[in-house]
């Protein structure tokens, strides 16, 4: 064994560990002696991209390839990098670099599956994971890469064959297991899947797919989540550009509708029941996640698995939307409360996506936004109340500008709930890119 | 009344005139030091000090009187100050080779024994030489430079790693209780009656292996286990056997446990265990599982006996060491060693800030605010409260004392390192606890 090898052999055992941090310290210590080694700064590379210095990774792999122009590792390990900063077509780009360097290494044609699947084209995914399999059968990586290819194309049979032949492999493939259970789940065997989470969970403690496929097999229990897990499932398999333009187009599609409702009362017994029926399917895609999640909190099991950043969002609706409840109760007596407690439900839609954006500005963008659509419906409310009560107490000088915002809020109330919704959608799924080129 | 008293008296009556003349109060301190009065030479050369309080001589006296007294953490404190000035006394460096290695850190000691001689060979402790090993003829002597020789070696064979012996002992450690208690049941009895284990059967030897979050004194407690029973000590690190010759960290591997029989009673002590006996299906080569396999067999005693070489491991993930180590004869118990109790903390606290400007710290009040904090975190903590103190002690040109409030400044503004492997280590308990080896970590998170 030369000291290539060693090196190699010890950094790979540091990352199967996870312990990136030794692994670049070791990196580094080796640099220091041969600070040509192209393969030490493609390794580099990777460690620094799995602990998010993409900028640093993204140097560090530009000097492999420089280095080493004709390996094809240096050309992987940068198509890594450019995918793990988002910059998907580039990383295309650099691993179709490698491939043209290298046609018998299946874990290239892996890499192209997974920018493939990063871009949605489940197609070429899994055109590319199918490439990769011709070279070489028993790449697990590449099987897996298919089945995830194959389940977004709706051929779930055909998936889960090929990850029973993986686990026939290597039945210790934590990432197959978890896997083999999102197929089952997409066949609505729900009992069966969670077999294979736990599995893939107690192989991989660690392992955040088979995390949420626990959670989300725990929910299928539920009969009324199952409808809202099949619209999520069907949901995912949609262009992100195309899922967007459903959701505005059914927005817009409502808006009309109510329109014509409107303006044709004939026509409004016909028209209301769908629109309360859109409006039901709406919320409760918006909010199943983390009702249900409150559900889970019942199953000790499931109350663990539940990741902290669940667990808030959770609560941050159930206040949401008790707040909601008590001005409910309040309008038995106060009919305007009715207003706020509607106001507190519309608050919920972005709320219910702050713990899912990336931690910083875009929670708090968030979190703002459902502040301002909490204050309109409580505002108008809040004012006339006062108004009303501390008549000779209320601030002559206040009360037109007040009157005035009010009755902005309840003007624009509706189209900041939707406008709130659409935005905070945009924030959760913009994927920005992490690196200047 | 003998000739020493009535020097003495004399003296006291000269210091009745002279209230602030320090000599005269050195002289004193030194009379009652003549006679075994340590404590009365305290008190003399803490009044000097209140005179007089950077008089080297004082401080350099005060730090013998205390070693005397067995008061050693209070004399490390002066003499390591004492020794960072310019100029220090050559005796300074010797008297600190003394009290580092009653504290057990002989490589410390011989440099300062060796610095101290460097500056006067006069200084030079005879004792103390032979024990550290730092003579003029180290052929003679069974130890060179704090490493005892290794009696087996052959003459080209490379020195390993070196044999301690440590002087710290579990009740240098505050808190740890229960761990304390299972080295004790494991090692510390069989050794203190092997007549009754023998009459069982069983035989002083074996393994433990520690696990927790880094930070937590885990290699502090195999030295005081070592300590404990006066065995030696040795501390293998991944760099003391990964060679990347083949069959070269097998062999460096068994040298360390040769090394470790030759000087039995023994504690080895594997620190980061899991990078060299980790999972062997982590590995894409051959000759890391051939590492494994030799640790195994040597653990297992196949061509030496393990007799009175106790095995102790540390690990902060212990979910990569190879399953083969926790079977029976092998790393047979396995502990958890978990962050520092209030107690444990608020003693981390005191010996951090011992010898520091402080004005009534209240340690246990911070010690409660730092839930899951490892004894790094606490030192952090300590080092973040001086480091403002002395940006202020800088503008006014005087040392601020620390206060409390520094203390607990500091700790709000750091988070415990513990949370990050407790995150991880929370998940291998919840979905991988099989046998229940991990059963003490969710108890300690309150899961169970």
């Amino acid at each position: 064994m030369n000291e290539h090898e060693a090196i190699q052999q010890r950094i790979w055992l540091l990352l199967r560990q996870g312990r990136i941090d030794r692994a670049e310290e070791e990196l580094r210590l080796y640099l220091g002696e041969h600070p040509d080694s192209d393969f030490a700064h493609a390794q580099l590379a990777l460690c620094l991209s799995h602990m998010d210095r993409h900028q640093e990774a993204h140097e560090e792999a530009k000097t492999a390839v420089g280095l080493a122009p004709d390996h094809p590792f240096s050309h992987y390990v940068h198509s890594v990098v450019l995918a793990d900063a988002n910059c998907l077509p580039e990383a295309e780009a650099a691993i179709r670099e490698a491939i043209g360097l290298d046609q018998s290494t299946s874990m290239y044609f892996g890499q192209l599956a997974k920018v493939h699947l990063q871009r949605q084209q489940w197609q070429h995914a899994l055109d590319a994971a199918e490439l990769g399999l011709q070279v070489d059968p028993a790449d697990d990586d590449c099987a897996n890469l298919r089945s995830i290819a194959l389940i977004r194309l709706g051929r779930r049979v055909e998936a889960s064959d090929t990850l029973r032949g993986a686990l026939e492999r290597d039945p210790d493939d934590a990432w197959t297991h978890a896997n083999l259970g999102w197929s089952l789940i997409e066949q609505g065997r729900y009992n069966d899947a969670m077999v294979h989470f736990r599995e893939a969970l107690r192989l991989e403690p660690n392992l955040e797919h088979a995390r949420l496929g626990i959670i989300t097999a725990l929910k299928a229990q539920h009969f009324l989540y199952r409808p809202i897990l099949r619209y999520f499932l069907w949901a995912q398999k949609l262009n992100e550009k195309y899922a967007f333009v459903l959701m505005i187009g059914a927005f817009l599609l409502f808006r009309i509708l109510s329109g014509v409702a409107q303006q044709q009362p004939h026509l409004a017994p016909f028209i209301t029941p769908v629109l309360i029926a859109y409006v039901i399917f709406a919320v409760s895609t918006w909010l199943g996640n983390p009702l249900f999640n409150l559900v889970l909190y019942t199953n000790r099991f499931g109350r663990l698995a539940l990741s902290s950043d669940e667990k808030k969002t959770t609560w941050l609706i159930a206040g949401s939307l008790s707040v909601g409840l008590m001005f409910l109760i309040a309008s038995i007596w106060i009919p305007i409360c009715l207003l706020p407690s509607l106001g507190m439900l519309l608050a919920t839609l972005p709320l219910s996506l702050v713990y899912v954006a990336e931690p910083g500005k875009p929670r708090w963008m968030i979190l703002g936004m459902g502040a301002i659509v909490s204050v309109m419906s409580i505002f108008p409310v809040a004012f006339v109340l006062l108004a009303i009560t501390f008549d000779q107490y209320f601030p002559a000088v206040l009360t037109a500008p007040c009157a005035h915002f009010a009755r902005f809020c309840l003007d624009n109330l509706s189209l900041a709930a939707i406008g709130s919704q659409i935005l905070s959608q945009a924030i959760v799924v913009r994927r920005p890119r992490r690196i200047s080129m | 009344m003998s000739e020493r008293d009535d020097l003495i008296a004399g003296l006291k009556a000269a210091l009745e005139v002279s209230p602030d003349n320090v000599p005269l109060r050195i002289q004193l301190a030194r009379a009652y030091c003549n006679l075994g009065r340590f404590a009365e030479a305290e008190l003399e050369l803490r009044e000097a000090l209140t005179l007089s309080p950077h008089h080297p001589q004082v401080t350099f006296t005060l730090a013998q009187v205390y070693m005397q007294q067995d008061k050693n953490s209070q004399a490390m404190v002066i003499v390591e100050s004492l020794t960072k000035k310019p100029g220090a006394p050559a005796a300074a460096h010797v008297l600190y080779a003394k009290l580092l290695f009653r504290d057990g850190d002989v490589p410390r000691a011989v440099a300062q024994y060796k610095l101290g001689l460097e500056l006067d060979p006069s200084v030079a402790d005879e004792e103390l030489g032979r024990t550290l090993g730092v003579t003029d003829d180290p052929d003679s002597s069974p130890v060179v430079e704090g490493r005892i020789r290794q009696g087996w070696e052959a003459e080209d064979s490379p020195v390993g790693p070196e044999v301690e012996r440590p002087k710290l002992t579990f009740s240098d450690i505050g808190g740890m209780d229960a761990v304390k208690e299972e080295i004790s049941l494991k090692i510390l009895y069989p050794l203190k009656h092997p007549e009754l284990y023998k009459a069982y059967g069983k035989t002083a030897g074996g393994g433990i292996l520690m696990y927790g979050p880094p930070g937590c004194g885990k290699t502090y407690l195999a030295r005081a286990t070592a300590g404990e029973i006066g065995a030696g000590f040795i501390a293998v690190g991944i760099n003391d056997v990964l060679d990347m010759w083949i069959g070269k960290s097998e062999r460096n591997l068994h040298e360390v446990f040769e090394q470790a029989r030759n000087n039995r009673p023994c504690v080895l002590f594997f620190d980061e265990v899991d990078a060299l006996g980790g999972r062997r299906s982590d590995m894409i080569s051959g000759s890391g599982r051939q590492l494994i396999n030799q640790f195994l067999s040597e653990m297992d005693g196949v061509t030496s006996s393990n007799e009175g070489v106790l095995i102790l491991a540390a690990t902060n993930a212990p979910w990569h060491v190879d399953p083969a180590f926790r079977r029976p004869g092998r790393f047979d118990r396995i502990l958890f060693v978990p962050p520092p109790d209030d107690a444990g903390r608020a003693a981390v606290l005191r010996l951090h800030c011992a010898g520091k400007p402080q004005e009534n710290l209240d340690f246990n009040s911070v010690a409660r605010k730092c839930d899951q904090f490892s004894g790094a975190d606490m030192k952090a903590i300590v080092d973040a409260a001086i480091e403002l103190r002395l940006r202020d002690a800088m503008k006014t040109g005087k040392p601020i004392p620390l206060q409390t409030r520094d203390l607990l400044d500091a700790a709000k503004g750091l988070k415990p390192s513990t949370r990050e492997w407790f995150a991880s280590a929370r998940n291998y308990a919840l979905y991988s606890n099989q046998g229940g080896i991990y059963d003490d970590v969710l108890k300690y998170l309150k899961l169970s």
